[in-house]
């Protein structure tokens, strides 16, 4: 491939990930204080990607304002997806912007400049009509299982019943124009097209290529996950220059204090805490393994464990945010057992005192009292007074 | 008013110049054109209308016949000041033999008497322009016997007034270039060279660039350039690397610069305060140490149209916090003559840092010797020449012609400036707290309003109506005065805005069911202006209030509410009035109003 170019998919909202996803999309979502589409343009433009067309839907202002801001030497073209019909039906938004052959990638998944290279190289060296990266997941179920015969894709089943196969679609891909045909002549399931489907439907093999930089950040405890993972390496706090953190507080290897931030005296940022931009953080809380989001105000004495802050929330003093093994609910699907503690989505306010047992979640502009001990999830814009 | 360009390229000239007049058209759209030399002299090109027309018709050429082209070229955009629209009037224009070709940006003042000279000695001229007179003063010099260069020199030796100009003489693969008042910038590129009215015009090619003083005079050919005062000493100016790109200037999507350059407010508002609030409550702006306005008594604050809106929302700070501060139209200063002394500041607000009006404000207040302060958004601008100091608003190039998120960063840089000087003239330290944390939560609350506002509806509900009205008290009276310029100036529809206080004593006339009334609340004094609200409704006028108060007495009268969320009063105005720029916005992009480039106006007026 010369003169690579790509399509980021990125129109999705991430139903799972609500209520944080109310005002921004899910590839806005920050791991380690950077947008998730953040690396997957930094993946390709390390390998030479000077091209790429983004489709939006969700909330697709935050994704333009951002990426031409934060990408000004990039070629970017915005294609709108305007009903959420699959990512087959995001991809033929594309059609006419992209030549021959071309690589497309899903915008809300981490992934490194490697995997793209390893679909570019593994495409050249067989010529395929297509190459498909394929990576290994806990939890198979959530995504495309792949099945091989002899390194060419035989099947990519969207729907598993069970979980023999463990190798999943990574969401990176190279096609040539022969994908949007192929569309056309795929069925639609449910009133969706799926991208995966359309790969039967190609005249020519399709290869396959493993790769190990993928993450999904697919539910809120993922991306405490993934935020972990980015930040495992790291031996010293990176604090931007322009935040204010008082000489007493304590930034553990691997916490993340972003640009005009204040942290206030005693304050504790544990291994994996990231504060986004223009947070502050007053004397003596405790924030460990949370992602506090762009211009939320935690007040003095906040307990917070694994849990995530939206922007612009507010939290008053001593909130405690517990976290614990809980059984937590998500777009009509059960996950048992899973280590978390609490979601205040975007704007939120929780009132002094408040305690928010594990696994609760407080929706966008939604308002929890001083005192109450909240023991479910609230809604968005509802409030709760004891 | 008008953007001009200059192009010296081995690759020929053509590709740059067009590129770079419609990378310009922000400053004028009526008409353009252009001139390249090559083997078999001058040729030029004008159309009335976008540059697009122009483009169009030198593809046209291009394929019918010979290659418009050459390596040495000028071009220009219109803005018409001096005659109508038409071909003749468009620029460049050319002497009696067609051998000198001159774009020009700015007005010659004494272009009548030097056009009566030049008639009495038999030139004739083919348009109604000013700028015709340049081309046959370098005429003149030339069979008087003098170079070329010194025939360039003589001419503009004679023009008073104001300009930008470039011209190309004779056989010669030159490009001379000289500046008074208006501006010009030089960018040095590889085997290539660039002149124009704006970075934007060729930075694509080039990023190292010399900006020109008055005065100067700069001839550039093929194997490189030479910069002079206007007695012909070498100058050495600096050169600078300009650290934005042209893909800044596209629309990323959006419809509409404005639209874009709305949603862009929440980014460009944290660029402006980056920094700037600091730890201990109080501000740090980069240039300006405690201590810096001790000896201010008294503050002026002038600019022009949205930046004028921005200076009286900065004097009611001030005069509200006990700093007397008073705002002028800024082309009324000189006019007014205000008393001044060496204790009082001029603050001269200007987005680009090039409007006529505002730069004259301030040579006479310097002459008068007041101490001058520029907040503009426009780096190595005239503006910071010619102040004593520069306040930078760092909100990014802005392209849509009506102004958006530089208003709110002019109000936002204010904000922070009346800070550092109440604290230094009342000698307390630290500002406000209250303030400075509402405007450290300014650019969330902003991106609040973007998510959750109803202005596209509200604009639709009203569609056709007879006339637009706004008011407001206080810091609210700016904001309504501000909305009422956005609904005019890219609707075109009647829009007027006032203090509330003054709604009885005339404008109440006005009012009618079919006139929208807009209530501008700020957290302040909203008693007496739900009151106003009240009297308009009596007259049967619908009521939108942007306010944060939704759900008590104010969103219970309104008929319409868009809502801002609760902040401190003097940035409330703020947020109210990116409602306002949606409501304007989605009013004219129903009647499909061309909202980037509206009829009669420019981005930045050079002109007075």
């Amino acid at each position: 491939m010369s003169a690579p170019e790509a399509v980021v998919l990125a129109a999705g909202e991430g139903r799972r990930l609500r209520p944080l996803t109310a005002y921004q999309p899910k590839p806005m979502l920050p791991v380690a204080n950077r947008p998730v589409i953040d690396y997957v343009i930094d993946a390709l433009v390390e390998t030479g990607v000077e091209r790429v067309v983004v489709v939006v839907g969700h909330r697709r202002q935050r994704i333009q304002t951002h990426l031409t801001g934060r990408y000004p030497d990039l070629d970017l073209t915005f294609v709108s997806q305007d009903t959420r019909l699959g990512s087959g039906h995001a991809l033929q938004q594309a059609a006419g912007h992209v030549d021959d052959p071309f690589l497309v990638v899903n915008g809300d998944n981490v992934i490194d400049a490697d995997d793209v290279r390893a679909v570019r190289s593994r495409f050249d060296e067989l010529d395929a009509e297509a190459t498909v990266a394929v990576t290994r997941s806990e939890t198979p179920e959530e995504y495309g299982v792949v099945t091989l015969d002899r390194g060419l894709i035989a099947d990519i089943d969207e729907h598993p019943v069970d979980r023999e196969g463990y190798l999943v679609n990574a969401g990176v891909y190279v096609f040539r124009e022969s994908v949007f045909p192929a569309l056309e002549r795929t069925e639609r399931r449910n009133g969706e097209l799926h991208l995966t489907d359309a790969i039967g439907e190609l005249p020519g093999p399709v290869t396959s290529v493993f790769v190990d930089g993928w993450l999904d950040p697919s539910t809120p405890w993922g991306l405490l996950t993934v935020t972990a993972a980015v930040l495992a390496d790291r031996t010293e706090p990176r604090i931007d220059s322009s935040a204010r953190v008082h000489e007493s507080a304590v930034v553990a290897p691997g916490a993340v204090v972003g640009p005009d931030c204040v942290v206030g005296p005693g304050v504790v940022l544990g291994r994996g805490t990231c504060l986004q931009e223009n947070v502050h953080v007053g004397a003596n809380s405790v924030v460990e393994r949370t992602v506090v989001s762009t211009d939320a105000r935690i007040g003095a004495g906040v307990v917070l464990r694994d849990s995530i802050v939206g922007v612009g929330a507010q939290l008053a003093d001593a909130v405690v945010a517990a976290s614990g093994s809980t059984d937590v609910a998500l777009d009509g699907r059960l996950y048992p057992d899973v280590t978390f503690g609490t979601v205040v989505a975007d704007r939120a306010r929780v009132g002094a005192n408040a305690t928010l047992l594990a696994g609760c979640q407080v929706g966008a502009e939604a308002t929890v009292g001083p005192g109450v001990v909240l023991t479910h999830t609230v809604s968005d814009q509802v409030e709760v007074t004891c | 008013m008008c953007g001009i360009t200059a192009c010296v390229s081995h690759g020929g000239s053509i590709q740059p110049l067009l590129e770079g007049l419609q990378r310009l058209e922000y400053r004028g759209y009526d008409s353009a054109g252009i001139a390249v030399r090559n083997g078999s002299g001058i040729e030029t090109m004008k159309r009335v209308g976008e540059v697009e027309e122009l483009v169009d018709a030198v593809d046209h050429l291009s394929t019918e016949s010979a290659v418009f082209d050459g390596p040495v070229g000028i071009g220009h955009t219109r803005w018409a000041t001096h005659g109508g629209v038409t071909d003749a009037n468009a620029h460049p224009h050319v002497d009696c033999t067609g051998e000198i070709a001159v774009v020009h940006n700015g007005i010659i003042d004494n272009y009548d008497s030097l056009k009566r000279d030049l008639e009495d000695r038999g030139c004739r001229f083919a348009s109604e322009t000013d700028t015709e007179v340049i081309p046959h003063l370098i005429e003149a010099g030339l069979d008087e016997g003098l170079s070329p260069e010194a025939a360039f020199r003589a001419a503009a030796s004679k023009l008073s007034g104001s300009y930008a100009i470039a011209a190309i003489v004779g056989d010669r693969d030159t490009i001379y270039a000289t500046r008074s008042g208006s501006p010009l910038v030089f960018g040095l590129g590889q085997g290539q060279s660039f002149l124009a009215s704006d970075v934007p015009a060729f930075i694509q090619y080039s990023d190292r660039v010399i900006y020109l003083h008055d005065g100067d005079v700069l001839t550039v050919d093929l194997d490189g350039y030479r910069l002079t005062d206007s007695a012909g000493r070498p100058v050495d100016r600096e050169i600078e690397t300009v650290d934005w790109d042209p893909e800044t200037a596209t629309k990323a999507g959006y419809e509409h610069y404005m639209l874009k350059e709305i949603h862009e407010q929440p980014m460009s508002l944290r660029e402006t305060i980056r920094g700037r609030v600091g730890g201990d409550g109080g501000v740090d702006l980069e240039a300006f140490d405690p201590g810096t306005f001790a000896d201010v008594d008294g503050i002026h604050l002038v600019g022009m149209g949205t930046s004028y809106h921005a200076a009286m929302y900065a004097s009611t700070l001030f005069t509200t916090r006990d700093v007397p501060a008073f705002p002028y139209v800024a082309g009324e200063y000189g006019v007014i003559k205000p008393p001044v002394t060496e204790d009082t500041l001029v603050v001269a607000v200007t987005q680009s840092g090039e409007t006529a009006d505002t730069l004259d404000a301030v040579r006479r207040a310097r002459a008068a010797g007041a101490r001058t302060l520029a907040v503009t958004n426009v780096l190595g601008s005239t503006i910071t020449r010619e102040c004593d100091d520069a306040l930078f608003i760092r909100a990014g190039p802005e392209i849509g012609v009506a102004a958006t998120k530089t208003f709110s960063s002019q109000v936002t840089a204010l904000t922070l400036l009346c800070e550092r000087v109440v604290a230094d003239v009342t000698s307390r330290r630290g500002g406000d707290a209250s303030v400075l944390d509402a405007v450290s939560a300014l650019p969330g609350h902003v991106q609040e309003v973007l998510d959750t506002t109803n202005a596209e509806a509200v604009a639709g509900d009203f569609r056709g109506s007879r006339a637009w009205l706004f008011i407001g008290r206080g810091l609210g009276h700016p904001v309504a005065m501000e909305g009422a310029l956005k609904f005019k100036e890219i609707s075109y529809e009647h829009a007027e805005g006032f203090a509330a206080a003054d709604l009885k004593h005339g404008p109440l006339a006005l009012v009618d069911e079919d006139t929208p009334v807009f209530a501008v609340f700020t957290g302040r004094d909203d008693e007496a202006t739900l009151n106003n609200v009240k009297e308009v409704q009596a007259r049967g006028a619908p009521v939108v209030a942007v306010t944060d108060d939704v759900d008590g007495p104010i969103g219970e009268f309104a008929d319409y509410v868009l809502a801002i969320p609760d902040t401190h009063p003097d940035v409330a105005g703020i947020l109210a009035n990116v409602q306002l720029q949606l409501v304007a916005y989605y009013a004219a992009n129903l009647m499909d109003r061309p909202i980037d480039k509206p009829r009669n106006l420019a981005k930045c007026v050079t002109v007075e």
